[in-house]
C-alpha cells in the first residue's frame, strides 16, 4: 500500500516532465545575413553555386562534366530570409518546382556555410578576374 | 530525027568544041602561071593586110573537071605578133578552087563549085591584149559597108564539094587562156542545096585534137585530148522533111577538169570506143525528132528517142520531148572507170549490182541554154551488194531498189519520188522500205514505211567493241514516218509523224554487269504529231511491254523476274532539252533479289507503278527526276549491315510523290518482333538533302516488339556516322557503351499499340501511346503499359546533346505494383526510397524525375531533380533490425500486427538528397508520423514520432547516421497530438506542370 502512492507520484512526475518537454518555446533568435554577401560564385570542391543579383542562380558540378556556361546547369530562384536560404529549382524539360531550404550558418565576403538538414557544407567564394 | 537536023547539030557541036579549044589555048597563052601568080599576089596585097605570098597559081581543068579551076601552091601568110608561137599565120601547100566556067563565060561571074585544101598548117593566135594574128583581111570602104539589105540564102548553093586533107592547126588565146590544136584533119563535105531540097554528106576524121583552158591563176581548168575522131553526118530531103544521121566515134581520149581526170587508165585501155554517138534524125515541119539514138560511153549505153519542136516561146523557141534509157549495166564494171579521186574514196568498197535507168525529159531549148520543165525517170537496182568495213560492219547483200521520179521543174504539178521498194540484207537481217517523197521541189514531204527482220547480233555489230554491251535475239521492226526534209534536218519532233513498233524475241541483253533476259518484249515509239502523247509537254513517247523480263546484276546481287512490265517514257523536243522528260511505268516483279552495299532485298512480289519526270534545270536528284510512285511489295526479306537478323516483310504498300510518302500498309518482322505501320512521311527528299526536317506521322501496331532492337536501328538516324564517331571520341564515350542518339532533323510521331514488348530488359505489355522524335528529342506522351502485372504510364523526354551527357525527364506512374517487383524492375527506386524495401504489398508509385545520364545510362547525381509519391494500403512491414529497434523504443507491444493500414508518402529529390515530407501511417493501435532526409549514399536523418498509442505517453525517435551505423535514439516530440501534416500536394502540382510542359514540348517546334 505504501508503494502505490509512490508509484503514482513517480508517474505524475514523469508526466509533468513529458508535458514540459512537449511544450515548445517559440523564440525567434535566428541570425540575419546580408544578401549582398551572397551575390557571386561559390565553390566546394567540384560543386559550384552562383547567385545573381536578380535572385536567380545556377549550380553545377564539374565532376559530372557540367560547366558554368553549359546549358545543362541547374537553374533556380533564391531568397534569403534571416538564416533561411530558399532555392526553388525548375527543371530543364520537365519543369518541376522543387524547393529546398538551407539554414545559413556563416555568410561573409569569403565564406558561406549552410546546414541542409543532413550535413553542414562550407563554400568559398570564387574570385572573378 | 531528020538528017538536016542531025547534020546541023553535029556542025554546031564541032564549032563549039573548036571555040572551046581556041579559048583554052588563048587562056593558056594569056593566063600563064607567072602572069596569074603575079595577079594574085597583087590582089592579095589589096585584100590581105599581112605579108602574103602565093608560090604559084595555075589554071587547071583536070582537077576540077567539068569546071575550070585554079590550083595554088605554097601560100604563106606571115603576121608576126609578139608572144605568138610562130610568125606564120598559115601555110597552104595546095589549094584548088573549081569555078563554074559557063557562068564565067555567060555572065562573067566567078562561081566557086569546089574547094580542096591539101597540106595546111595554121597557127592562130590572140594576144592577151586581144590582138589576133589572123585579123588580116583589109576592111572595105565604109561606103561598101553601107549595104544593109537582109541576108538571103541563095536559091542554089553552088559550092558542092569541100575537101580538106592533112590539115594541122593550133590556136592560142592568151586572153582566155585557151590552147587548142588539130592534127591531121581530113574532111569531105559534099552535097547540094537546091531550092527547098538539100542533100549533104560530111565525113571527117581527125587524128588528134587537144584543148586546154586555164583558169585565172594559170592552172589547167580543162584539159582534153581526143584521138582518131570520126564524124559522119548525112542528110537528105527538103527543109520541111529532112532525114539524116549523125555518127561520131571517139575511140581514145582524155578529159580532166580542175585536176580531176575523168578518163582513167582502165577507161583508156577499154576495147570499146570511149565515146560513140549514133543519132538518126528527122526534121519535119519545124520538128526535129530522133528515134533510137545511141550515146555510148564505153559500156554505158544511152538510148534516146524524142523530138525537138518549134514553139512560140521567144526565149525557148524549141520544145524538147524525149525518152531516154540506160541499158542494164553492172556497177562493178563501171567502177574501174571512176576518176582516181573517186576511186580512192571507194577503194575500200566492194560494190556490185545491176542498174537500169529510163526516163523522160521535156523542156524548152534556147540558143544558149536548155530549160528542162519535166524529168521523169525509173531506176532499178538488182542483185546489189555493198561492203565497206569502214562504214558498215557487215556487207549489205541482196540490195534491190525500184525508184521512180516525176520532177516538174516548171512547178506545173507536184514533183514526187516514189520508192516502190528498197530492200537490203545484212548478215541475217533484212530491211524493206517503201514510200514517197512528194513536193520534191518544194518542202519535200517524206512518207516512208519500213519493215525489218533483225538479228540483234547484226545490230550489235554497229556497237563499238569498247562498249560493254552485248545483245542477242531477234526483232521484228515496223516503221512509218511522215515529215518534211526541213523537219528532219531540224529534228522537229513536234511535226514529224513517226510510229515504230519493235517486237523482240528471245532478247538477251548484257551491259557490263547488268543482264536482262526476255522471251518477248514489245517496244513502241511514236511522236505527238502521229498520235497524242500522255504528257502534253512531251513530243515523243516510248512504251515497253513485257510479260516476262528477268534482270540480273551479280555484282549488286540483283535478280529480279518481272512478270508484267509496262514502261512508258515521254521525251521533250530535243531542240529544247530544258523541258522535262517524263516516264511512266508499271513493273510487276515476280521475284526480286537486290543487294547494294551490303543492303539486300529478296522480294517475292513487287509491283511498281508510277512516273518520273526528269527536269535538267533542277540540281537536286529527287527534284530533277520528280518521281511519283506507287509500290506494292509482297513477302520480302531485307538484309542490312549491322543487323544480324533479316527484316521479314509480309507486305508493304506505299505511295510516293515529291514531298510526301503515304505508307498504306507495312507489315514487318524482325527477329521475334512484328510491326504493322501505316501513316505518312513528308519532306523525305529535302531531309536527305539536309534542307528540311523529316516529318512523319505513323501508326505502329505490334504483337511483340523488341524496343532495344528498334532503338539500335534508329539510333543516330539522319546523322553522319563520322560525326557521331567524332562526338564519341570528344566525349570520351567508353567503347562498350552504346547510347541511343536521338535522330536529328526529324519530326516523327509514332502512335503505338503494342501488345507486348521488351524494353531495357523489362517485359512490358499493352503498350499504347504516342512516341515522338523531334529534332533531337524523343518524347513519350502518356504511354501506358503493363509491367509485372502493374499498370504503368510513362511520359518522358530523352535528349542526347552529347553521347556522354544524355538528358532524361520522366513522369512515371505505376499503379498497383508489387513493391518487391518494383524494386526488381527499377533498382534505382531502392536507392531513392530505401524505406520502401521495408514494406511488402501493392503500392502506387509516381515518380517525376529529370537529370542527365552518362553513356552507360548511369545518372549524374549532381543533375538530378525530382519528386516522388508512394501510396499503399495493407502494407506489411518486414521484420528487420531497424524496425525492431524503433518499435522497441516506441514501446510497441509484441502482439502488434505489422500491417500498415495506409501509407501516403511524398518526397523531393535534389541531387543526392531525398527529403521525405511528414506522413502518417497507422499500425494496429498506433499512429505514427515520420519525416526526414537522406542521401543516396546512405546518410540518414529521420524523425519518427508516435502520435497515438495505447500508452499515455508521447514518444519520438531520431534515426541518424550512415548505413550501416545508424543511430536510433529517443528524440524530442515535435508534433502536436493528433498532428495531421498538411498535404504538400507537390506531386500533383508538379505532375500537372510536367504534363503541361510535355504537351508544350509536343506542340511546339523543337528548340
Amino acid at each position: 500500500m505504501i508503494m502505490k502512492p509512490a508509484y503514482l507520484l513517480v508517474l505524475c512526475a514523469i508526466a509533468a516532465v513529458l508535458l514540459w518537454a512537449g511544450c515548445s518555446k517559440d523564440k525567434d533568435k535566428s541570425p540575419k545575413f546580408s544578401e549582398s554577401n551572397l551575390i557571386g560564385k561559390w565553390s566546394s570542391g567540384t560543386e559550384f553555386w552562383r547567385y545573381d543579383a536578380d535572385h536567380s542562380g545556377r549550380t553545377w558540378d564539374t565532376a559530372d562534366d557540367v560547366n558554368e556556361d553549359d546549358e545543362t546547369t541547374m537553374r533556380f530562384a533564391w531568397s534569403l530570409d534571416g538564416d533561411q536560404l530558399k532555392h526553388v529549382f525548375s527543371g530543364d524539360e520537365v519543369h518541376q518546382a522543387v524547393a529546398q531550404y538551407y539554414t545559413v550558418k556563416v555568410l561573409n565576403a569569403t565564406t558561406l556555410q549552410w546546414d541542409d538538414g543532413l550535413e553542414v557544407v562550407t563554400f568559398t567564394k570564387v574570385k572573378v578576374d | 530525027m531528020k538528017k538536016w537536023i542531025k547534020i546541023t547539030l553535029i556542025s554546031l557541036g564541032s564549032l563549039v568544041a573548036l571555040l572551046l579549044v581556041v579559048f583554052a589555048v588563048a587562056c593558056w597563052l594569056i593566063f600563064t602561071p607567072a602572069q596569074l601568080t603575079k595577079i594574085v599576089n597583087n590582089l592579095s596585097n589589096r585584100y590581105v593586110t599581112c605579108d602574103t605570098h602565093f608560090g604559084s597559081v595555075n589554071l587547071t581543068l583536070f582537077k576540077t573537071f567539068p569546071d575550070a579551076g585554079v590550083d595554088i601552091h605554097d601560100v604563106w601568110m606571115v603576121n608576126p605578133i609578139q608572144g605568138a608561137p610562130s610568125d606564120t599565120v598559115a601555110y597552104i601547100h595546095d589549094l584548088v578552087v573549081g569555078v563554074d566556067i559557063r557562068e564565067f563565060i555567060k555572065n562573067g561571074n566567078i562561081v566557086v563549085r569546089k574547094i580542096c585544101l591539101d597540106g595546111v598548117d595554121a597557127n592562130l593566135f590572140t594576144s592577151s591584149e586581144g590582138q589576133h594574128n589572123f585579123d588580116v583581111i583589109a576592111l572595105a570602104d565604109s561606103s561598101q559597108l553601107s549595104d544593109t539589105t537582109a541576108f538571103r540564102l541563095p536559091e542554089e548553093v553552088s559550092l558542092n564539094s569541100i575537101k580538106l586533107d592533112k590539115v594541122n592547126g593550133s590556136y592560142t588565146d592568151n586572153q582566155l587562156g585557151v590552147r587548142a590544136s588539130l592534127e591531121d584533119l581530113e574532111m569531105d563535105l559534099s552535097g547540094s542545096l537546091l531550092g527547098e531540097s538539100i542533100d549533104a554528106s560530111l565525113l571527117m576524121n581527125i587524128k588528134k585534137i587537144c584543148y586546154t583552158q586555164q583558169d585565172s591563176v594559170g592552172a589547167d581548168f580543162i584539159d582534153c585530148e581526143a584521138s582518131d575522131v570520126s564524124v559522119d553526118v548525112s542528110s537528105d530531103g527538103s527543109f520541111n522533111n529532112l532525114q539524116g544521121r549523125l555518127q561520131l566515134s571517139l575511140p581514145k581520149g582524155q578529159f580532166s577538169m580542175q585536176g580531176v581526170a575523168y578518163v582513167n587508165d582502165a577507161l583508156a585501155s577499154s576495147s570499146d570506143d570511149l565515146l560513140s554517138i549514133d543519132i538518126p534524125f528527122n526534121y519535119s515541119n519545124g520538128s526535129l525528132s530522133v528515134d533510137g539514138a545511141q550515146l555510148g560511153l564505153d559500156q554505158l549505153k544511152l538510148s534516146l528517142t524524142g523530138r525537138l519542136q518549134a514553139s512560140s516561146d521567144v526565149s525557148y523557141p524549141s520544145l524538147l520531148d524525149a525518152d531516154f534509157s540506160v541499158s542494164k549495166v553492172s556497177v562493178q564494171d563501171l567502177l574501174p572507170y571512176l576518176p582516181p579521186q573517186f576511186a580512192g574514196f571507194c577503194s575500200n568498197m566492194t560494190i556490185k549490182g545491176d542498174v537500169a535507168l529510163s526516163g523522160h525529159v521535156e523542156g524548152g531549148v534556147g540558143d544558149t541554154n536548155v530549160n528542162v520543165s519535166y524529168i521523169g525517170c525509173d531506176l532499178m537496182v538488182q542483185d546489189g551488194s555493198f561492203a565497206d568495213m569502214s562504214m558498215l560492219p557487215k556487207p549489205l547483200r541482196n540490195i534491190s531498189a525500184d525508184v521512180s521520179a516525176q520532177l516538174y521543174l516548171d512547178s506545173s504539178a507536184t514533183s514526187v519520188v516514189n520508192v516502190r521498194g528498197l530492200s537490203a540484207t545484212m548478215g541475217s537481217s533484212k530491211v524493206n522500205l517503201e514510200g514517197s517523197l512528194s513536193d520534191v521541189l518544194g518542202q519535200m514531204n517524206l512518207d516512208v514505211r519500213g519493215t525489218g527482220s533483225l538479228q540483234m547480233v547484226d545490230v550489235m555489230s554497229f556497237i563499238p567493241d569498247t562498249m560493254p554491251l552485248d545483245v542477242r535475239g531477234t526483232a521484228q521492226l515496223k516503221l512509218s514516218a511522215k515529215a518534211t526534209i526541213d523537219q528532219l534536218s531540224q529534228l522537229d519532233l513536234n511535226h514529224i509523224k513517226l510510229e515504230s513498233n519493235i517486237d523482240f524475241n528471245q532478247l538477251d541483253v548484257a551491259y557490263g554487269d547488268i543482264h536482262a533476259i526476255s522471251p518477248a518484249l514489245h517496244l513502241n515509239l511514236h511522236t505527238s504529231a502521229q498520235r497524242p502523247v500522255a504528257d502534253k509537254h512531251c513530243v515523243v513517247a516510248a512504251a515497253l511491254l513485257s510479260d516476262n523480263l528477268q534482270l540480273k546484276m551479280p555484282s549488286n546481287q540483283v535478280d529480279a523476274k518481272l512478270t508484267g512490265t509496262q514502261l512508258a517514257v515521254n521525251l521533250p523536243d530535243f531542240s529544247n532539252l530544258d523541258k522535262p522528260i517524263a516516264a511512266a511505268f508499271k513493273l510487276v516483279m515476280e521475284r526480286t533479289n537486290v543487294g547494294v552495299d551490303s543492303i539486300g532485298m529478296d522480294a517475292e512480289q513487287l509491283e511498281l507503278n508510277g512516273s518520273v519526270r526528269y527536269d535538267a534545270s533542277q540540281n537536286d536528284l529527287i527534284a530533277s527526276i520528280n518521281p511519283n510512285l506507287s509500290v506494292t511489295l509482297g513477302r520480302t526479306l531485307f538484309f542490312m549491315p549491322d543487323m544480324p537478323e533479316a527484316l521479314r516483310m509480309s507486305s508493304m504498300a506505299f505511295d510516293y510523290k515529291p514531298g510526301s510518302c503515304r505508307l498504306n500498309d507495312f507489315n514487318l518482322h524482325w527477329g521475334e518482333s512484328d510491326y504493322h505501320l501505316s501513316g505518312s512521311v513528308l519532306n523525305l527528299e529535302d531531309w536527305l538533302a539536309h534542307k528540311s526536317v523529316l516529318k512523319a506521322d505513323i501508326s505502329l501496331q505490334s504483337n511483340y516488339s523488341d524496343i532495344d532492337q528498334l532503338l539500335s536501328l534508329i539510333s543516330g538516324m539522319g546523322s553522319d556516322p563520322d560525326t557521331i564517331e567524332q562526338m564519341r571520341r570528344e566525349d570520351d564515350v567508353p567503347a562498350d557503351a552504346a547510347p541511343f542518339i536521338v535522330p536529328r532533323d526529324v519530326d516523327v510521331t509514332l502512335h503505338t499499340n503494342v501488345k507486348s514488348c521488351v524494353a531495357f530488359d523489362n517485359k512490358l505489355s499493352n503498350l499504347a501511346g504516342n512516341i515522338s522524335i523531334r529534332d533531337g528529342k524523343a518524347i513519350l506522351d502518356q504511354v501506358g503499359f503493363v509491367c509485372k502485372a502493374a499498370r504503368m504510364q510513362l511520359t518522358g523526354i530523352y535528349k542526347s546533346p552529347r553521347p556522354n551527357h544524355l538528358y532524361l525527364g520522366v513522369d512515371f506512374h505505376l499503379l498497383d505494383i508489387d513493391i518487391e517487383e518494383l524494386i526488381d524492375m527499377i533498382p534505382y527506386v531502392d536507392t531513392l526510397v530505401p524505406m520502401l524495401s521495408s514494406f511488402s504489398g501493392q503500392a502506387n508509385f509516381h515518380l517525376a524525375l529529370e537529370g542527365y545520364l552518362d553513356a552507360k545510362y548511369a545518372p549524374k547525381t549532381s543533375t538530378l531533380l525530382g519528386s516522388a509519391a508512394i501510396s499503399g494500403k495493407e502494407l506489411v512491414v518486414l521484420d528487420n533490425e531497424t524496425f525492431d529497434k524503433i518499435s522497441s523504443l516506441l514501446m510497441f507491444k509484441r502482439s502488434t500486427r505489422n500491417v500498415i493500414d495506409s501509407l501516403d508518402v511524398e518526397m523531393t529529390l535534389f541531387r543526392n538528397k531525398m527529403e521525405v515530407y511528414p506522413f502518417l501511417f497507422s499500425m494496429d493501435k498506433y499512429q505514427v508520423c515520420a519525416s526526414g532526409i537522406h542521401s543516396l549514399t546512405g546518410n540518414y536523418n529521420y524523425h519518427v514520432e508516435l502520435l497515438k498509442s495505447p500508452l499515455p505517453l508521447r514518444l519520438a525517435v531520431d534515426v541518424k547516421g550512415t548505413m550501416p551505423n545508424i543511430g536510433i535514439s529517443l528524440g524530442k516530440v515535435v508534433y502536436n497530438e493528433l498532428y495531421n501534416p498538411a498535404k504538400q500536394d507537390a506531386i500533383k502540382q508538379r505532375t500537372l506542370e510536367i504534363k503541361k510542359m510535355v504537351r508544350e514540348a509536343l506542340e511546339s517546334n523543337v528548340r
